[in-house]
């Protein structure tokens, strides 16, 4: 069981966040939906973001204080910009030019070089791909780097885009885009304070309606729930909450 | 032959590499592309290059690295280089 201090959190999803829960489930995916433009730097340097990139750029830069960019950052993804990637094989595979901008971008920890560059970031980095265990895995990760370089705070952001085109049938939970960035600390904030846990585990697989990280924010980090259980063939993740009435 | 080159180029350039603030008219023929210029970089360079084989078949190739980047170094002198080629490959 590991203690942990969540500082502050954001959720980017182009559904409006004020829906009750249940109803939210049950929406459509918007006809037309738009990342929010990256204004966060000039356009010379907007234009070498692909969408991925944009989306957990915006959320990131979100949830940190103006004046402290300085992260640990983590990045996990189920996907990663599989769309683009994809495409890149493709091409690959037709024997046609690759775009050397596509494949720069088709690499999952593409988002927070940029994050490093833009704003001189020389904090480790690191990005993770666990399928459906993305969240928890990306949990650890971010507690491992806390351990490993002490004295930094991890700027964790889970996100995916929708599957498109051919990629679309192996959807298994509503892939609705998302970007959710949480700034984790090791402090020892009982008001912000939870317990983590991992273990493995052989385990059912829960039918997800959503992304893991979505369940996360509107049954724990926004909701009223002490605790979040995440379990998948072979890992099993707990959040919990120090207090009932920790407000993140 | 060469002025409508030297605009196809232009453009290339500005939808290629994503240049939403630029248009034709603020490309000069003989500003430098790269760098100080229009503020490109290698990948915008990689990018180009990739776009004009499609374009025009013509492969940026020469005997040394710094034969390749003056191509680059101004609109001049890629449609020089571009012509040249297209040439040569018509006449083979």
């Amino acid at each position: 069981m590991i203690s942990l201090a969540m500082k502050s959190f954001y959720l980017w999803t182009p559904f409006s966040l004020s829906e009750p829960i249940e109803d939210f489930y049950s929406l459509p995916l918007p006809q037309k939906w738009e990342i929010p433009p990256p204004d966060f730097i000039d356009k010379k340097k907007q234009r070498k973001l692909n969408d991925f990139s944009k989306l957990v750029l915006h959320s990131a830069i979100k949830c940190c204080a103006p004046e402290n960019r300085s992260y640990i950052t983590v990045l996990s993804s189920r996907n990663g910009d599989i769309n683009n990637a994809f495409k890149v094989l493709q091409d690959i595979a037709k024997g046609e030019l690759v775009s050397p901008q596509m494949f720069v971008n088709s690499v999952l920890n593409m988002p927070f070089a940029h994050y490093s560059i833009f704003f001189q970031n020389n904090l480790p980095s690191s990005a993770i791909s666990s399928n459906e265990s993305s969240l928890g895995y990306g949990f650890l990760e971010a507690v491992l780097n806390l351990k490993r370089f002490g004295g930094n705070d991890v700027l964790l952001t889970c996100a995916d885009l929708p599957l498109e085109g051919d990629l679309e049938a192996y959807s298994d939970t509503s892939y609705v885009p998302y970007s959710l960035s949480m700034i984790i600390s090791n402090d020892d904030d009982q008001k912000k304070g939870f317990c983590f846990e991992y273990e493995p585990h052989t385990g059912k697989k829960k039918q997800n309606r959503l992304p893991d990280a979505l369940d996360f924010y509107f049954h724990f980090l926004n909701g009223n729930n002490d605790t979040f259980i995440s379990e998948t063939p072979d890992s099993r993740f707990v959040w919990k909450k120090h207090s009932p009435d920790c407000i993140f | 032959m060469n002025d409508e080159l030297k605009k196809e180029l232009k453009e290339l350039i500005i939808s290629e590499l994503a240049l939403e603030d630029v248009s034709v008219d603020d490309i000069r023929d003989d500003q430098p592309i790269f760098n100080e210029g229009l503020g490109l970089d290698s990948i915008d360079a990689l990018e180009l290059g990739v776009a004009i084989q499609k374009k025009y078949g013509v492969k940026l190739k020469g005997k040394s690295d710094e034969e390749v980047k003056s191509y680059f170094s101004s609109i001049n002198s890629l449609s020089d280089f571009i012509s040249r080629n297209l040439n040569q490959a018509t006449s083979q």
